[in-house]
């Protein structure tokens, strides 16, 4: 554990120098980043203004979901996005052997080549939409802050989990360079109610592939719609993917063969 | 004009080659389609303005329209631009950015046949009993407003791709184009939801001739006064920024400079 730990703090240290060699570069992001987010804020304000309500959801309810999902996003988009679009390639070419022969597990190596720092200030104001969603709905407490903790880091889990179970196809269709793409797409699903979908879809979305536990489960716990032992939920779906994205990217190895010379 | 017809041959082979991607290409841009179209279904009685089958249509056109009038060669013109690679085209005898534009064709011409045809199947099977199966007149406007966003798409990608001669940190200029199409073009949402004085802010920029204008034509939102207005608009808004497009790019090129053999 102690070894993965200090090489995470080598990629995060080698992260902060490329971001702060171009700084200019940095800050441009940010602010495309903050953009981002206020276009997805004024988005669902004008669907609001449109109806009274996204499927019983109003404005002020909506943004603590909302937040949850720009952390989440903010994880996706900056901590595993450049990991995982680059697995296919290094399948394709041959370089996936690097990871293989050094002396540490190849899931941690290909999970965490890249780290993108520009994604902070997604992560802030999502921090930043939680407190002001709990706030506003009068929820703010540490029993609630602990909830939105634990839902975080099993939202994190689950995501990278069956993204990574995703592109560890592409050892067997390795053509499929765009394979990396359809996981942080398909994320767009968890930032609306599920209950705007069909009862199949409805089905799907909560427990094949969870979008609706990500942001949504844990924002009816703390918003008391839902009984907060639904939090082990996600808890226990975090663990079991886990540990399943474990598995299959060892059996994939098994049918592995290499490109390169 | 025959090279420009091999550029677009050459485009259609290159297509062929990577077309087990369609099947995730295929997967996303349904999506957004599935997602807001259950998304208005569940409020259908309470959205002014816009019935239910208008705002599920509008988003079929919305997709027709993005593929048919797209380009996507502004991220890539400017990494050539940065490194230099730029020339390999200025010392072609082909005019360029112009070539461009048979390139872009001869995706199409494979996107639409394997791409866009399958997404309209799966779209219309989902959604069969919401959407407006618009007239033969209605479809012929469609057509011709699409003509002109193609030209406009086409300059706004040259003048993003010009960005790159002048300014290091250009590729934020490509989001900033994404987020102006995706909100004052009415690419996320029809403009007619919008408060008045957005909508007024959004009469000054030419994304809503891209967007917006076809897709509300197909989902037979204007009348046929309000049609001709807006292609003539949208005619105009091409013309200039064409015009505008070719003086900031030779202005470019006379910043350019590379090394190399």
């Amino acid at each position: 554990m102690k070894k993965y730990l200090k090489l995470y703090g080598h990629t995060f240290r080698l992260a902060i120098m490329k971001n702060m060699a171009y700084p200019q570069d940095f800050i441009v992001w940010l602010i495309v980043d903050i953009l981002w987010s206020v276009i997805n804020l004024v988005f669902f304000k004008i669907i609001l203004l449109s109806v009274p309500t996204i499927s019983g959801w109003t404005f002020e309810r909506l943004i603590l979901p909302l937040g949850f999902i720009q952390i989440l996003n903010a994880f996706i988009w900056g901590l595993m996005y450049g990991n995982m679009k680059e697995i296919p390639n290094d399948v394709n070419k041959g370089n996936l052997d690097l990871y293989l022969s050094k002396p540490a597990n190849s899931q941690f190596l290909v999970s965490t080549r890249y780290l993108g720092l520009n994604l902070i200030s997604s992560f802030l104001i999502g921090i930043f939409l939680v407190w002001y969603g709990l706030s506003i709905n009068n929820v703010l407490s540490i029993f609630n802050v602990t909830i939105v903790l634990v839902a975080t880091c099993a939202s994190v889990i689950i995501s990278y989990s069956i993204w990574f179970m995703i592109v560890t196809t592409s050892l067997w269709f390795s053509r499929l360079k765009n394979i990396a793409e359809v996981f942080p797409h398909s994320v767009d699903i968890a930032r609306y109610p599920v209950d705007i979908f069909n009862p199949f879809m409805r089905f799907i979305f909560t427990f094949i592939i969870p979008f609706a536990i990500l942001g949504f489960l844990p924002a009816d716990i703390v918003l008391n719609k839902t009984s907060p032992w639904y939090i082990f939920g996600p808890v226990f779906m975090a663990t079991v993917l886990l540990y399943l994205s474990h598995r299959f990217w060892n059996f994939a190895l098994r049918h592995y063969s290499s490109a390169s010379s | 004009m025959r090279k420009y017809f091999a550029i677009a041959k050459a485009e259609w082979l290159d297509a062929l080659q990577t077309r087990g991607e369609i099947f995730i290409w295929l997967f996303l841009e349904t999506l957004p389609i599935f997602i807001m179209g259950s998304l208005w279904s569940t409020n259908k009685s309470t959205i002014p303005n816009f019935s239910t089958s208008q705002l599920v249509t509008y988003y079929v056109a919305i997709l027709i329209t993005s593929r048919l009038t797209g380009h996507y060669f502004d991220e890539g013109m400017q990494k050539e631009i940065k490194e230099g690679t730029l020339s390999r085209f200025l010392v072609k005898p082909i005019k360029f950015p112009l070539a461009n534009i048979p390139q872009n064709l001869g995706g199409k011409a494979f996107n639409t046949i394997f791409l866009l045809v399958p997404v309209l199947v799966i779209i219309i099977s989902i959604f069969r009993n919401q959407l407006i199966i618009p007239s033969p007149q209605i479809l012929f406007f469609f057509l011709l407003s699409l003509v002109p966003a193609f030209f406009i798409q086409y300059s706004i990608s040259v003048l993003v791709s010009s960005a790159a001669f002048y300014w290091e940190q250009s590729y934020s200029m490509v989001h900033i184009k994404w987020m102006m199409e995706s909100m004052i073009g009415g690419y996320l949402l029809p403009l007619t939801l919008y408060p008045n004085w957005a909508r007024i802010v959004t009469d000054f920029f030419p994304f809503k001739y891209v967007f917006f204008v076809p897709a509300a034509i197909f989902a037979q939102r204007l009348n046929f006064s309000e049609i001709g207005l807006n292609i003539l608009y949208s005619t105009l808004w091409a013309f200039v920024l064409f015009y505008i497009g070719d003086v900031v790019w030779k202005k470019g090129l006379k910043e350019y400079s590379s090394v190399g053999g």
